[in-house]
């Protein structure tokens, strides 16, 4: 009796294998259908935010990102979700988001590519604070903690 | 599945010196890392280490060693004694889990000035918990493709190259020559790879944080390497003896 229960061991393993991929598969489509997560900061698009920006003549926050890029999760985790560091981004601040698809797509879009040019992006994170016309004020490279991120963006005030 | 089975692979791990080796380094590491402002830092990537360790001895070495053949004369069905071996080992690398975020609780609640950050911890051992069933379930059929410990050259090899793969592609990629050109036209190439890589060997989620696409993926990853490591197993000649 045991030893005829055990030969469904594969049988039950394949179901339960089925089920999981199926619930993935359907997780994978209804979140493809979901506005993407909430962010507390308000970020635009590249053309967007340089056009707020020449409008407000508020300073820019461009955030230098790829989806691919762990330390960028990290930053956007420990720095972009806290609610007092994104409160002081998005009254201070126009933000933008620059995301890279070069390893995804080939090629990135060209006002990407060129911000990255502009800015003389090396890699991810790379955060910069510039005036609203353009000029860099500080830059923080890499992913360095919430303390020093504060303090770099005070500088840049 | 079989206790008698699980019982003694928890048994062998825990009564082993290296096992408790590598508990007390957790241990050290858990309470060294409890004045950190950033939860879990340490030990989850330890505990990684020893999924490793313990899941690359599932079957693989038994084949070698002649043991397996003493094993499988008892009235146990291969699939349930590989399924059992599993859990085993599972079970002995979440126990270690388990001790390591403990550890940092009570480091942080005795020195730590950054709270206790237990929702983080908790997140962060549960992501370990899930990543080491595909870790050693995949280690499992490997093991039951192999012999001795050539699965840990093939994990290895894997894990690698593949994240070595997308370094070098990536710089000549930027190369303007022939190659260059071919990777830049042809990105499905890179796609799949980081595909693979990420379906086989899958990162954490940094800072701790549960993602219900990431632990659907290793759970299902997990179960199909399992039923593949069943099926393997169970046609897999056992030899005579010890090579």
């Amino acid at each position: 009796m045991v030893r005829t229960s055990q030969r469904y061991v594969p049988i039950a393993l394949f179901i339960l294998a089925a089920l999981l991929l199926g619930a993935r598969v359907l997780h994978q489509t209804t979140k493809s259908d979901a506005p993407a997560k909430s962010s507390l900061v308000r970020w635009h698009t590249p053309k967007e935010g340089l056009r707020l920006a020449a409008a407000t003549g508020r300073p820019l926050l461009f955030d230098f990102t790829a989806d691919w890029c762990g330390p960028c999760h990290m930053l956007d985790g420990e720095v972009f979700q806290d609610p007092a560091i994104a409160r002081a981004i998005n009254e201070r601040f126009i933000p933008v988001r620059v995301v890279d698809r070069q390893r995804e797509e080939g090629s990135n879009p060209p006002e990407v590519a060129e911000l990255q040019r502009t800015y003389n992006v090396r890699g991810f994170p790379t955060v910069v604070f510039a005036a609203s016309a353009g000029a860099e004020r500080q830059r923080m490279e890499g992913f360095r903690g919430r303390a020093e991120f504060e303090r770099i963006m005070e500088r840049a005030r | 599945m079989s206790p008698v089975v699980i019982l003694e692979t928890v048994r062998r791990h825990v009564t082993h010196i290296g096992y408790l080796t590598f508990l007390a380094l957790l241990v050290l590491a858990a309470f060294a890392t409890s004045v950190f402002d950033r939860p879990a830092a340490a030990w989850p990537g330890l505990l990684v280490l020893l999924a490793f360790v313990t899941g690359c001895g599932v079957v693989g070495p038994e084949f070698s060693s002649g043991t397996l053949q003493l094993i499988l004369v008892k009235p146990v069905n291969r699939a349930v004694y590989l399924v059992s071996r599993v859990t085993g080992v599972v079970l002995v690398v979440w126990l270690a889990g388990i001790v390591a975020a403990l550890c940092e609780l009570a480091g942080r609640a005795l020195w730590g000035d950054s709270g206790l950050q237990a929702r983080a911890i908790g997140t962060a051992l549960l992501n370990c918990a899930t990543d080491t069933i595909l870790t050693v379930s995949f280690l499992a059929l490997l093991g039951s493709l192999t012999r001795a410990y050539f699965n840990i050259g093939i994990y290895l090899v894997g894990l690698i190259g593949l994240g070595l793969s997308s370094v070098v592609f990536a710089f000549i990629r930027q190369t303007d020559n022939a190659v260059g050109r071919f990777l830049k036209a042809h990105t499905g190439i890179e796609r799949g790879l980081m595909v693979i890589d990420r379906n086989l060997y899958p990162d954490l989620p940094v800072p701790p944080r549960f993602d219900t696409g990431w632990t659907l993926m290793v759970l299902s990853n997990a179960a199909i390497a399992l039923l593949l490591a069943c099926l393997a197993f169970r046609r897999r000649e056992v030899p005579y003896g010890a090579d």
